[in-house]
């Protein structure tokens, strides 16, 4: 087991080093002054660049005026300059890297591994309308979702009506015929999800990408808010901000409802463990972050076992039955038997513990099937065979190179397309038409034209911008350009109801023009503000 | 014809391991082409077994033994009716029946079969449907354009028995169709595969069977075959190393894409010790006649997956009582194979268990 980590962001002791904020001294503080957006030296110079931009809409004389929910927030940034956000940049920053909120780039020997996620002050706002139809498309996405995990995992009725073909099923990387049969508590295979949103040239909300095996992310959510909090309280005091506080509440409590036996142990009720990979893996800060939050053991696949086809953790006051299991392991990881023998991050007879119904899984073996980018083109026609309803969010248009005349499109455009491996995240594994070389874009054209089942194309879509505070490289200037984003919001799915936290995290591409913002490719991250 | 069967798997260690986590498949499956009137599993020492279907309808037995232990016997007894005599096919056309099969040209471009049987036609752990391979297959296809289904099936065996030659201890447990082209020769588990390769080179969606051969009474009934995905007969077997149809005399057990999903035994231990593994496999002709027809079994098998039995033996609480789970010592996890390949009339030598190291790192997995 884990040494229990020091509390991350609240406690009244600082680690040593650490920024004293005092709650009732907000760091930047001016008096609103008669500058405007067109005056203000921070945004006089600002350009929509031909972009959505979340914030400013340009107006016929050349400028730029905020969108009516950015007023307030316009008004607060209106009498600071490029110090006063420096300042607050720098002390935000510097309280993210003392907290020991840092993620792991497998891909940079030379730097080192260990990184600060970038952080912007701008908030990201999002209206009360525009979040209701975010709010009503996730769930409804992953209602659908849901029903076609448990059907690939029974009566498969979905390809027996050639709605998705079954070779496309069947040769899914994540596919796992080992849980074929087995039922799962409340017919729920997915429980965490962090979908990935972008929208497009008119401001629409599409979905990029579903993230349904164990989606991480979350705890910069929550760190985020902190910080802006104690760094920025007043920009708070205009806006309607909806709290994002009560995530880990929620989320042990659908963890709790999926006990085999929620009555067992007194009126202790059942135990939740948190399984993680261990202390390399790049998310290990959150899994320690989350399994403080809510009170439960962070374990490792060595501390816990298996007898009977129960599960157990190792204490000392001796063995303790396991009810639910919220594993950050990979399904291939998770069980020797049944999968990789060479794991040892997993639990052998793990699956045989799920297969008898002794302990529930979060989530559930095999929902990456519907992860795969390729089932991923198929997803509205999920929503309108399961749901019978149209699907409220859209899909950003995909080839599939496994349609031969689609291939054909894919290799005669790959310089203006985004090609993407079926079955990779984080950003790896992915060509971006425009902005790669010749060499690059022959080396995809022959990996797609001889494995068309393990990647898509999209064309590039032109990812909104919001205002980032960009720092001149010499002196202490600075201004606000636009940079490109997109929105990752969490849902939890009980079995009442899918609760998608109000709010999530906007990464931001910050060099200059990027379109990618995967952490592990130069990314970085803002707060997010719904709307009251 | 009728069999009585016993498999016997041994593992003696040479120290106590523990957290010893199996899987068996070793019940023969009752269907279109056999019965199975009983089965009997014995476990020593004791353990508490769960029963279930597979994705491929096998019947799998699942059994873990916390414990200390330096040894783990698994006996295996069944009494299997096939419903043909020793000389007569059990699928395809009968005695002097036409063909009936479709060209195999159509077949292949047919993209309901493509979409049906797509994990048949693709590459699987040991059949990677590479060029050398590739190769055989339009050499193969070349030499009779217009064939049928079937004879293209029966002419892929009758080439590999012609030209590879059936020779123990030339290729191991976790040889590639590659390597068994390479080398030119290899046991049953490996002209299974490369059958299997043929076909789906050639569009014809094909699996992998292992069983016996119910009538060897020494040492060594283990065996392995394939079946193709042949219409208006379904799955016909095929034996690639006798270079002919399936006969009354093949009991199958499991079958799979290829001898991955099929082991006979798969199974995890811990503890530092090294295994010593002993297998010794009979069969018995019970009664040469056999006048039993089966109801034809048809539809999707809607209970794969699920919990047949769940068995516990009371000897495994007495040890617990005894403290025995609080040892936990070593850590080490082996993977065991049983090997399927054995040829009638010879007896299987040296087969050794290949242990695997613990991998010395942690391994990080990605996460998005």
């Amino acid at each position: 087991m884990q040494p229990p980590l020091p509390l991350p962001f609240e406690g009244s002791e600082s680690p040593p080093g650490s920024i004293e904020v005092r709650k009732d001294a907000p760091i930047v503080k001016r008096t609103p002054s008669p500058a405007t957006t067109a005056t203000n030296p921070l945004t006089r110079d600002y350009d929509t660049g031909g972009f959505y931009d979340e914030m400013f809409v340009p107006t016929p004389g050349g400028k730029v005026m905020p969108r009516a929910h950015y007023r307030p927030l316009a008004v607060q940034l209106a009498p600071l300059d490029a110090s006063d956000l420096r300042h607050a940049s720098d002390l935000a920053n510097r309280s993210f890297l003392h907290q020991g909120i840092t993620f792991t780039v497998y891909s940079d020997a030379e730097h080192g591994t260990e990184r600060i996620f970038p952080f912007d002050l701008i908030p990201r706002l999002i209206p009360p309308d525009e979040w209701r139809l975010i709010e009503t498309g996730l769930q409804q996405r992953i209602r659908a979702l849901n029903m076609f995990i448990h059907d690939i995992y029974h009566d498969q009725e979905i390809l027996e009506d050639h709605i998705v073909p079954r070779q496309l099923v069947v040769r899914a990387r994540h596919f796992r015929r080992e849980v074929v049969g087995i039922d799962v508590p409340h017919n729920l295979s997915i429980h965490i999800v962090g979908s990935d949103l972008v929208r497009d040239a008119s401001g629409r909300y599409l979905v990029l990408e579903d993230n349904l095996r164990s989606p991480s992310g979350v705890s910069y959510v929550l760190a985020n808010r902190t910080t802006m909090r104690r760094v920025l309280p007043d920009w708070f005091s205009e806006l309607g901000v909806r709290s994002v506080d009560h995530y880990c509440s929620q989320l042990i409590e659908n963890l709790r409802a999926l006990s085999p036996r929620p009555l067992a142990r007194g009126s202790g009720g059942p135990t939740v463990v948190l399984l993680t990979p261990g202390i390399y893996n790049s998310a290990y800060f959150e899994h320690a972050f989350l399994a403080q939050q809510m009170g439960i053991e962070l374990v490792e696949g060595r501390d816990l076992f298996v007898v009977d086809n129960r599960v157990y953790l190792r204490t000392t006051r001796g063995r303790e039955p396991v009810d639910v299991i919220y594993r950050r392991v990979d399904d291939e990881f998770l069980d020797p038997l049944a999968f990789r023998p060479d794991s040892m991050l997993g639990i052998a007879g793990l699956l045989g513990a799920v297969r008898t119904g002794n302990v529930a899984l979060a989530n559930a073996i095999g929902t990456g099937v519907a992860d795969d980018k390729v089932i991923y083109h198929y997803v509205p026609a999920i929503i309108r065979y399961y749901l019978n309803e149209e699907p409220i969010l859209g899909n950003v248009p995909t080839y599939l190179p496994s349609d031969p005349e689609q291939r054909e499109y894919i290799i005669a455009h790959a310089g203006e397309l985004v090609i993407k491996a079926a079955n990779e995240s984080g950003g790896y594994g992915m060509l971006i038409g425009p902005s790669a070389d010749e060499e690059e874009i022959e080396q995809f054209r022959a990996r797609v034209a001889t494995h068309p089942r393990d990647y898509i194309a999209q064309p590039v879509v032109p990812l909104s911008r919001s205002p980032s505070f960009i720092p001149d490289d010499v002196g202490d200037g600075g201004r606000l350009e636009g940079r490109h984003i997109d929105l990752r919001p969490y849902i939890l799915s009980g079995p009442k109801e899918i609760h998608v936290l109000p709010g999530g995290l906007t990464r931001v591409a910050l060099r200059r023009g990027s379109l990618v913002v995967n952490s592990s490719q130069g990314g970085g991250s803002k707060d997010t503000w719904v709307l009251r | 014809m009728r069999f009585s069967l016993t498999h016997r798997t041994v593992y003696t260690y040479a120290s106590p391991v523990h957290e010893s986590f199996n899987e068996v498949r070793l019940q023969p499956v009752s269907g279109e082409t056999q019965t199975c009137l009983e089965f009997d599993l014995t476990i020593d020492p004791p353990a508490t077994v769960i029963t279930f279907r597979d994705y491929y309808g096998n019947l799998v037995h699942d059994f873990g033994i916390p414990y200390l232990h330096d040894h783990l016997t698994v006996e295996a007894t069944s009494d299997v009716i096939t419903f043909a005599a020793g000389d007569v096919p059990l699928t395809g056309p009968r005695g002097s029946e036409p063909d009936a099969s479709p060209p195999l040209a159509r077949l292949a471009d047919d993209p309901l079969i493509a979409d049906e049987y797509a994990e048949f036609l693709g590459p699987s752990a040991y059949v990677a449907l590479d060029a050398a391979s590739e190769e055989l297959a339009r050499a193969l296809l070349a030499a009779a354009p217009e064939t049928t289904t079937f004879a293209f099936l029966q002419r892929a065996s009758v080439y590999i028995r012609d030209h590879f030659t059936y020779q123990l201890g030339t290729t191991n447990v976790h040889s590639t169709v590659a390597d068994v082209i390479a080398g030119g020769s290899g046991v049953c588990q490996d002209f299974a595969h490369l059958l299997l390769s043929l076909c789906r080179h050639a569009g014809l969606p094909a699996r992998y069977v292992s069983g016996y051969l119910g009538d060897i009474t020494d040492s060594g009934a283990s065996h392995a075959w394939a079946e193709a995905f042949v219409p208006p007969y379904g799955w016909v077997g095929v034996d690639a190393t006798l270079g002919t149809p399936c006969t009354g005399r093949h009991v199958k057990i499991a079958v799979g894409r290829d001898y991955a999903d099929v082991a006979v035994v798969r199974g995890t231990y811990r503890g530092g010790a090294e295994a010593m593994m002993a297998v010794e496999v009979h069969g018995a002709v019970r009664d040469e006649s056999q006048g039993l027809t089966m109801a034809h079994v048809s539809g999707r098998d809607r209970t794969r997956g699920k919990l047949i039995q769940y068995q516990t033996v009371g000897a495994m609480s007495q040890l617990q009582r005894l403290g025995a789970m609080s040892q936990t010592l070593g850590s080490m996890t082996q993977t065991l194979h049983a090997e399927p390949g054995y040829l009638p009339g010879q007896s299987d030598e040296a087969d050794v268990p290949r242990q695997q190291p613990q991998q010395q790192q942690q391994r990080v997995t990605s996460s998005e």
